[in-house]
């Protein structure tokens, strides 16, 4: 196997990190197991890996609960290789009361969305299923991050845009409960809508331009796991808007729309339309998944958006994600599991968390693989 | 931790409402000024009792100032065809230190904020409109700052003087001086980029 030219993840160091007090981690460019029972410390590595990417954990909500119980800080440092070979080194510090704090180089960053940016990964756990399973906020969530670990600047303009929303809902509910007079109230209306309006097609913008180019690579991926099924991801907006408006455009129909809405958001007292209401409808053979596709559809759905995204970021970014599969093989199958791994596995850096040491047997020869068996919080080469 | 004396206590409770000062901060000021001369101590209580007591706000500009209408207001030698729009009072000794703006100022004291019920009325916008339409001004610069509600305060002065025919400028946002375009932040780029002026 000839080194191939992707970003990688050489080693990592973590410290009171959930049970690890201190692990210390080389791995192989390839394939990655961690092997174990439950609540041995599996998952706190996959976790300990997105800190570096994403500057938080897929499972935890908040900072402190990552943090160990009798410890006051904790601390991640991974060690990458970018596609170019350059090393980069991630520091990602939390102290109770102090915060979080990353350091790339050594260098302090205070803008977390450019390291969400640089390191691109891709995660699958059992949360993930909510994007299929769960509510249009979760799905809208899973593609806001794909679009934020393209764009860095789409996190200022989703953040802006949500500021803006408050204070237009905030407004229109003084209107409606005549907290203002209605002349002066319509007079702050108008400003706000600008800002609204600007603010609402450039994420909206966005999102129709990434639907247009994401759908063929789900389309492929998921031919790849079900063939002669035709999987299908409806983007859904309000103000219709199509994949060659401009910006000028989409910002014109969300203007018309917004005029024709007035009495309905006064009345109501919050704002009818934008992102914030957008829905994207998963469908296969033109029926709605959520509600009527088979459990065996669901995970193909979800594994099938996985690897989209993956080699989605891969082509669209200058460095290769990172795979992370938190109990992939529950959650998928062994079968879906193995296939989106020798599919990966090619091209880039897996890591994966396992019950059983075979359960990559067939494919195994097929890669580079370090496995690791996790026993309470310590982890020793297998 | 408390002290035995209650004065000093106090002291120090008072210390820790100022902005950026947490509890040993004050501590430490408070053992400070224990240790300082009597008169030291007293010109420091004159001096914040003067600057509550002699400064207002100018009636024309509403910056702080010590006499009525301030300095800049009342010089001769600025240019009483422009006005520059700023948040705060700190905005205009910023401007002012650059030498470069020759103009007037108006202080507007904030921006619009409905969240935390700062509307029209709690700002000196209609004092500014007033100005506007009384006549002998040109050019309105607005320069506030490039937050979400920095802009709209922005768009709704505009709307406003436009009535008028004055021109409405507002400051450019980009990239700062001295910083190479490799190292500025994606944001700022495509800022200054969207904000691209004719040559």
């Amino acid at each position: 196997m000839p080194k191939k030219f992707e970003m990688v993840l050489k080693s990592i160091e973590i410290k009171n990190f959930r049970n690890h007090i201190h692990t210390k981690l080389e791995f192989s460019e390839n394939l990655n197991l961690f092997v174990g029972g439950n609540a041995q410390g599996k998952t706190s590595i996959l976790e300990a890996i997105s800190y570096l990417c994403l500057t938080k954990s897929f499972n935890a909500n908040s900072d402190s609960y990552v943090l160990n119980f009798n410890a006051k800080f904790f601390e991640v440092l991974g060690t990458f290789e970018l596609d170019n070979g350059n090393e980069v080194t991630v520091k990602v510090n939390f102290e109770n009361g102090q915060g979080k704090r990353i350091f790339l180089n050594k260098e302090n960053v205070e803008k977390f969305a450019i390291v969400v940016h640089k390191f691109p990964i891709v995660i699958l756990s059992p949360r993930s299923k909510d994007v299929v399973q769960g509510t249009p906020e979760d799905r809208r969530k899973f593609f806001d991050l794909a679009i934020a670990q393209l764009s860095s600047v789409y996190v200022d303009d989703i953040l802006n845009y949500k500021k803006v929303l408050k204070q237009r809902n905030r407004i229109l509910n003084a209107i409606a409960s005549e907290e203002v007079k209605l002349e002066q109230g319509l007079d702050l209306l108008n400003v706000w809508d600008e800002e609204f309006i600007n603010y609402a097609a450039k994420v909206t913008f966005r999102k129709v331009k990434f639907m247009n180019d994401f759908i063929l690579f789900f389309k492929k991926a998921y031919s790849n796991f079900s063939a002669g099924e035709d999987a299908e991801i409806k983007y859904l907006t309000q103000v219709e808007v199509d994949v060659q408006d401009d910006f000028e455009v989409i910002k014109n129909k969300f203007e018309v729309a917004l005029k024709k809405l007035r009495s309905e958001e006064i009345r109501r007292g919050v704002t009818l339309i934008g992102p914030h209401r957008d829905e994207y409808v998963f469908e296969i053979n033109g029926h709605e998944v959520k509600r009527f596709a088979s459990q065996g559809q669901m995970k193909t759905f979800l594994v099938a958006l996985t690897m989209a995204k993956f080699f989605y970021l891969k082509e669209k970014k200058s460095e290769t994600p990172i795979l992370l599969l938190d109990d992939a093989f529950d959650e998928l199958d062994v079968e879906r599991a193995k296939k989106l791994i020798s599919f990966v596995g090619n091209v880039g850096q897996v890591f994966i968390t396992a019950t059983d040491l075979n359960v990559l047997s067939g494919i195994e020869g097929e890669f580079k693989m370090k496995k690791f068996i996790v026993k309470l919080g310590t982890v020793n080469d297998a | 931790m408390l002290y035995t004396s209650e004065s000093l206590e106090t002291l120090i409770e008072e210390l820790t409402k100022f902005p950026g000062i947490g509890r040993k901060t004050a501590q430490r000021l408070a053992l400070y000024i224990l240790k300082q001369p009597k008169e030291e101590v007293e010109k420091l209580v004159q001096a914040i009792i003067n600057v509550k007591e002699k400064i207002k706000y100018c009636s024309i500009c509403y910056n702080i100032t010590e006499t009525d209408p301030c300095p800049i207001c009342s010089s001769p030698k600025r240019d009483k065809t422009t006005i520059c729009v700023v948040e705060e009072p700190m905005d205009v000794l910023a401007i002012e230190k650059t030498n470069e703006y020759n103009g007037l100022y108006h202080v507007i004291g904030g921006v619009l904020n409905p969240l935390e019920g700062i509307g029209p009325d709690a700002l000196k916008i209609k004092e500014l409109i007033h100005r506007v339409s009384s006549g002998g001004i040109k050019e309105v610069i607005i320069a506030l700052n490039p937050s979400v509600e920095g802009e709209t305060t922005s768009i709704y002065i505009a709307n406003l003087i436009k009535p008028f025919g004055i021109k409405v400028t507002r400051i450019a946002r980009g990239l700062p001086i001295g910083t190479a375009l490799e190292y500025a932040d994606i944001a700022t780029i495509v800022r200054a980029i969207e904000n691209r002026t004719t040559m």
